[in-house]
């Protein structure tokens, strides 16, 4: 399927450690770098189901993440957070660009050596009910990654298996269950377990506490940060409040429809942030301290424009009060502003 | 196919592979009746029993005719009587005892025997006993049957009955096994033991029913080792199975195949009109058809020619009459009504409907019948006259029709080659039941008691000419056509001729295996 | 589980019961009568009443239809009245056929229409897809008597490679096959159509789904991801069709054993129909009702089987 690109494409996307990334510094030790990362749906329609358009979910992203970071991605529901992850992970194929893991070029491998590197590029899902096969034990879900990747089998793999349960927090007598008796937090921890099998370098973490309750959301964000610290993981970290990423990411980068439009250190993003959509998510956090109101609060005002139809020059500039003429024809580039940080928006930075 | 690959699509390919293969490798040795002792016969139905008290049509009834004698016997192809088990008979001047002298050293078939006089009277008694036999009103008349001695019978007669003779010889009248029948009970109808040119060897249901050939046969042994009667319903997988060889005799009864297979030299067709009359009956009492300007007009309102030459494809030819003219009695100078739609106009507003009437018309829904009566509807529609047509079920049409309430329906008539039991059907003491016409004329009702009372050929045959002259007088039906009954051969069978009662006795038929 | 199905069971004797029932009530309330059938054009009133007697027939509908729950419930299932011969046996001889029939016919919808529906949900919009699904379609559509006559002028008559008519030798397994295999297909193949079709859409919802994502996660290899997990998940259905399938062979069965001239149950019922052979067409449809029953038990205990969230108690 050939797919219309939108703009013409850069020839060939960067090379590794170049340093021509968005956040690559010279010097880091690089575990994941994601190169110019596209990814269009195409809109199938008419009696003949032809193509008559794509659903622009990732429109040209490209950042890179540190061994042993967490690296947050926040925005809007719909904007690509999901489809970026997947893409990385090669589990949704890409229109265009390029991944790295541990400087190689993972779209390039042969499909075997992809499987082989599933065990070390993992993946939690945001919901924990459909995201485990209901015809299967936990034993099962949790184990099936040690034999398919011939790490462990028979009583070997039973014994990993409890393990690996009692590491999440769960008893090793639940191998036997199926998932729909197990409550929410508790599935989730059963696919973490299963993420942790192969002993993974990076786990991207896609909103693995949304779905549950708010009560048992921390306990979650705890294990994770545990788990962290134990394996020596690096997470790419998604949601789509900023809120939650608050406390967990090292660095946080703002998507906006399918592009990053802000990328720094956490601190420095919730101290100072700089793109406008950023302060918008940032209002939308609730403030205990009335102090913090001290910069007017910016409040997003209209719907998310469809992915599929993204307005011309600035995405935002539909919603973004500061939008100028030039905001509307002309798309503002992703430019480092400092040490650690960029931004896309013709008027800050 | 990538989906393939996997290890189980594997196992599913060559699954599919080997069943293919086992299934090619059995098409080598396939059977098919090139054999040269071995003749197939494929008939419509299977049979459902070989028991001559329960011979339910004519399917039965042809294969029963191989393995049975009678006292008697039709001519081979035709329906004179000749002597069977029986080499010689007397009947009494007064023609109510009839004897006869059995042919002597008759062995049953499989070791059941010498067939006796015993055998003889128990085989009669059975077929005439109400209870037990479908055939019994065929022989009514006898009151009591005497042996005196091993190979003498004396049937005794409580009225006179000139078609008892021709009882004799039908299947019905096939003579069986005592032993047998009382060894055997239930299961005798699918184990029959008789005396005829074939055995019975073995059924299996919807499959075949085989017959061998019986080495100890009183006659000129059979030609033909095995008879192998296969039952194929549907008409076209028939003609397919005739064309590739899988069987050997096909009762073609359509034009379309007709004519393919009397111009292809790979066949042989066999054909004769059949003792069989194709009829559209209304019942007299019902109105308006009391009036009988209005039967003459829609006889002559109806066009057979177009059904018989047009739509059956001569398979059949027109009918004068309600006998089929091979019965003995047949009166070929009546009435027979020409098509004239104008005068049935004209009768029809002389009978007092110019503008025609309303009727309804149930038909077995076959195409035999739903062919004509479909031309007949058009027809009538032209005078006027508004029919309304069911096609139903055989069982139901037959319950209505004798029920005495639908106007118009539609029938073959089966007919011995005496006509007897034929004009019992226009009796009025029949109605309801056999007459279906409703038909109540005191002349007639006369003359049938007469003829059928008489022993008397000449007097019978008198009353039979002015019975049928009568009833086209009457307008009593529409007399449609004689179907033929044609078989097709393949070119390696010699010596079957089609015969006017369909039987398919096969003892003096032989296969030509050089033939092509 | 065990306790479940013996429950089952019990609960089939009313549904038995009233399908019996209706049968013996239509089958006797029709015009028609088996004794006319029987004697046929010449059946004189004496006989007509001394037949219906010693047949029993004369009885009023009550007594007979006692009599015949009484025979059922010890296993008699009666006389065919146009044969003589025990219903039980009438049937034994022909239930092989009819089996093999049927699940010859199923095996092939499933075995057949399974991958069909795979491949076309793998690779939704492909000209593989559209052509299983137009073929599918063509299928579902196509009628039984039909096709089996297109199947025999190609395959037997063209080309050959299977007779036209029976069953074969029942004792010769190769001869067996090989009359099976156009029967099978003609009546097999709608079946085939109708599990494509729903194979192709449950899969196709079943590989939308997150779990199906995180078995990819894993690092499977593509087959098992579609095999073990995602048909897995869409057998249901596609058991439920196949269940149906077999509702629908019954009908099929009588037409293609009509066609290709083969013993069978279908044929059987519809002849004693016709012959208003009131015993017989009882017993077949009581014989029938009972493996609809079971084929239904073993759709829902293949449920349980499928699905760990279903239990039956
Ligand atoms: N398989 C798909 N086909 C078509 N459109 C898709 C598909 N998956 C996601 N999208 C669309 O891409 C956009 C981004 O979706 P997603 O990545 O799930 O967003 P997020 O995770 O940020 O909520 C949405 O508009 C969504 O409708
Ligand atoms: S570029 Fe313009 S529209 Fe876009 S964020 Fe900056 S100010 Fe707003
Ligand atoms: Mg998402």
């Amino acid at each position: 399927m050939s797919v219309v690109l939108r703009q013409s494409p850069v020839p060939d996307p960067a090379v590794p450690g170049a340093g021509t990334g968005p956040s690559a510094a010279p010097g880091r030790d690089v575990l994941l770098e994601a190169v110019d990362i596209k990814k269009y749906f195409p809109i199938y329609g008419g009696v003949l189901s032809r193509v008559v358009g794509h659903v622009y979910a990732v429109d040209g992203v490209s950042f890179s993440v540190q061994r042993g970071e967490t690296f947050g991605l926040v925005g809007e529901s719909g904007c690509g957070k999901t489809t970026l992850g997947m893409t990385i992970l090669g589990l949704t194929p890409a229109t265009f660009g390029k991944v790295y893991f541990e400087g190689r070029d993972i779209f390039k491998m042969p499909a075997g050596e992809m499987r082989r590197l599933r065990g070390e590029m993992q993946v939690i899902f945001q919901d924990p009910y459909g995201s485990l096969d209901p015809r299967m034990t936990v034993g099962e879900i949790v184990g099936e990654p040690l034999s398919a990747h011939g790490a462990a089998s028979g009583a070997r793999r039973v014994e990993r298996v409890k393990e690996l349960l009692s590491v999440v927090g769960l008893q090793p007598m639940h191998a036997n269950r199926y998932p729909h008796e197990f409550s929410g937090g508790q599935r989730q921890r059963i696919g973490i377990a299963r993420a942790l099998a192969l002993n993974p370098k990076l786990i991207i973490c896609d909103e693995p506490v949304s779905a549950l309750d708010v009560s048992i959301q921390s306990q979650i964000l705890n294990l994770l940060d545990e788990l962290q610290d134990q394996f020596k993981l690096t997470y790419v970290f998604i949601a789509h409040g900023l809120h939650v990423i608050k406390h967990v990411s090292d660095r946080i980068g703002v998507m906006y429809l399918g592009k990053l439009v802000e990328v720094a250190p956490s601190e420095e993003l919730f101290r100072a942030p700089l793109h406008p959509y950023t302060e918008a998510l940032l209002s939308a956090i609730p403030v205990p301290d009335p102090d913090a109101k001290r910069q007017g609060r910016v409040i997003l005002e209209g719907d998310v424009p469809s992915p599929a139809k993204p307005p011309s020059g600035c995405r935002f500039h539909t919603r973004c009060v500061l939008a100028t003429d030039r905001c509307r024809t002309e798309e503002p580039v992703l430019r480092q502003t400092g040490a650690e940080r960029s931004v896309a928006c013709h008027l800050r930075g | 196919m990538r989906f393939l690959r996997g290890r189980k699509s594997r196992l599913l390919t060559l699954t599919i592979v080997a069943i293919m293969m086992v299934t090619l490798v059995g098409a080598g040795c396939g059977k098919s009746s090139k054999d040269t002792g071995v003749l197939k016969i494929a008939q419509t139905y299977d049979m459902k029993g070989l028991d001559p008290i329960n011979l339910p049509s004519v399917t039965e009834s042809q294969i029963a005719g191989n393995i049975y004698d009678g006292l008697l016997q039709f001519e081979y192809g035709g329906t004179k009587l000749q002597p069977a088990l029986a080499t010689e008979w007397t009947i009494s001047p007064d023609g109510k005892t009839y004897t006869f002298k059995l042919r002597k050293g008759v062995q049953f078939h499989k070791d059941y025997g010498e067939m006796t006089s015993a055998d003889v009277k128990f085989s009669l008694d059975r077929v005439r006993d109400k209870k037990i036999s479908q055939a019994a009103s065929n022989f009514a008349s006898i009151d009591s049957i005497d042996t005196p001695d091993a190979s003498t019978v004396v049937l005794k007669l409580n009225r006179t009955d000139p078609a008892l003779l021709t009882a004799l010889a039908a299947p019905t009248g096939g003579i069986v096994s005592k032993k047998a029948v009382e060894k055997l009970g239930k299961d005798y109808s699918i184990n029959p033991v008789g005396t005829g040119p074939f055995a019975f060897e073995a059924w299996k249901a919807n499959t075949e029913t085989d017959l061998v050939a019986n080495k100890k046969y009183w006659g000129s042994a059979p030609k033909i080792q095995k008879l192998v009667f296969v039952p194929i319903p549907e008409p076209t997988t028939m003609y397919m199975a005739f064309e590739k060889g899988e069987v050997d005799v096909i009762q073609v009864t359509d034009g379309e195949h007709y004519k393919k297979y009397k111009g292809d030299a790979k066949f042989q067709v066999s054909e004769i009109a059949g003792l069989i009359t194709r009829m559209i009956g209304f019942n007299q009492q019902i109105k308006p058809f009391d009036n009988p300007k209005v039967r003459q007009a829609v006889v002559m309102g109806f066009n057979r020619d177009k059904v018989i030459n047009e739509m059956f494809g001569n398979i059949s030819t027109k009918a004068k009459g309600f006998l089929a003219p091979s019965v003995p009695g047949y009166e070929p100078n009546q009435e027979d009504p020409p098509y004239d739609p104008v005068k049935a106009k004209q009768l029809l507003t002389e009978a007092g409907f110019p503008d025609g009437f309303k009727t309804v018309m149930e038909v077995p829904n076959i195409d035999r019948f739903t062919v004509p009566a479909t031309v007949f509807q058009e027809d009538m529609r032209k005078l006027g006259i508004t029919i309304e047509y069911k096609p139903i079920d055989t069982a139901t049409a037959l319950a209505n029709q004798r029920k005495g309430s639908v106007p118009i329906w539609s029938v073959s008539w089966n007919q011995d080659p005496v006509p007897d039991r034929v004009m019992m059907r226009f009796h009025s003491s029949q109605y309801p039941g056999n007459n279906g016409f409703g038909y109540k004329n005191p002349a007639v009702d006369k003359l049938i008691d007469e003829a059928l009372a008489s022993s008397d050929d000449k007097v019978r045959s008198a009353d039979f000419s002015k019975i049928q002259q009568q009833i086209a007088k009457d307008y009593v039906g529409i007399w449609l056509d004689n179907e033929k009954y044609i078989f097709a051969l393949s070119k390696k069978v010699k010596g079957f001729p089609a015969d006017p009662r369909r039987s398919l006795r096969m003892f003096p038929v032989s296969i030509d295996p050089n033939a092509k | 589980m065990l306790q479940y199905i013996a429950r089952r069971l019990i609960q089939t004797i009313p549904t038995v019961l009233l399908v019996t029932t209706f049968v013996f009530l239509i089958i006797h309330l029709v015009p028609g009568d088996p004794v006319e059938m029987i004697l046929g054009d010449y059946a004189t009133p004496d006989s007509i009443v001394a037949m219906r007697g010693a047949l029993g027939l004369d009885r009023p509908l009550g007594t007979q239809y006692v009599s015949f729950l009484t025979g059922l419930i010890h296993g008699d299932l009666g006389t065919s009245i146009r044969t003589q011969r025990p219903v039980m046996a009438e049937i034994r001889q022909r239930f092989p056929y009819s089996m093999m029939l049927a699940f010859g016919a199923v095996a092939v919808s499933t075995v057949l229409g399974v991958p069909v529906g795979v491949l076309s949900a793998t690779r939704p919009g492909s000209w593989q897809d559209t052509i299983s699904m137009v073929g599918a379609l063509i299928g579902v559509s196509m009628p039984t008597f039909w096709l089996g006559l297109m199947l025999l002028f190609l395959f037997a008559m063209k080309l050959s490679w299977f007779p036209v008519i029976g069953a074969g030798d029942i004792g010769n397994i190769p001869d067996t096959l090989q009359h099976l295999v156009l029967p099978v297909l003609a009546i097999g193949l709608s079946g085939m159509a109708l599990t494509a079709r729903m194979t192709r859409s449950t899969m196709l919802e079943v590989l939308g789904q997150d779990y199906i994502r995180t078995a990819r996660s894993k690092g499977l290899a593509k087959t098992i991801v579609i095999y073990k997990h995602a048909l897995r998940n869409a057998a249901i259905p596609v058991v439920t069709v196949v269940g149906m399938n077999i509702g629908h062979l019954l009908g099929g069965a009588v037409l293609a054993e009509t066609v290709f001239a083969r013993p069978g149950l279908g044929k059987m019922v519809v002849d004693a129909i016709l012959a208003r052979d009131y015993p017989m067409v009882q017993g077949a449809v009581f014989i029938i009702a009972m493996v609809f029953i079971l084929v239904n038990l073993l759709v829902d205990v293949t449920y349980a089987a499928l699905d760990p969230r279903i239990h039956y108690n």
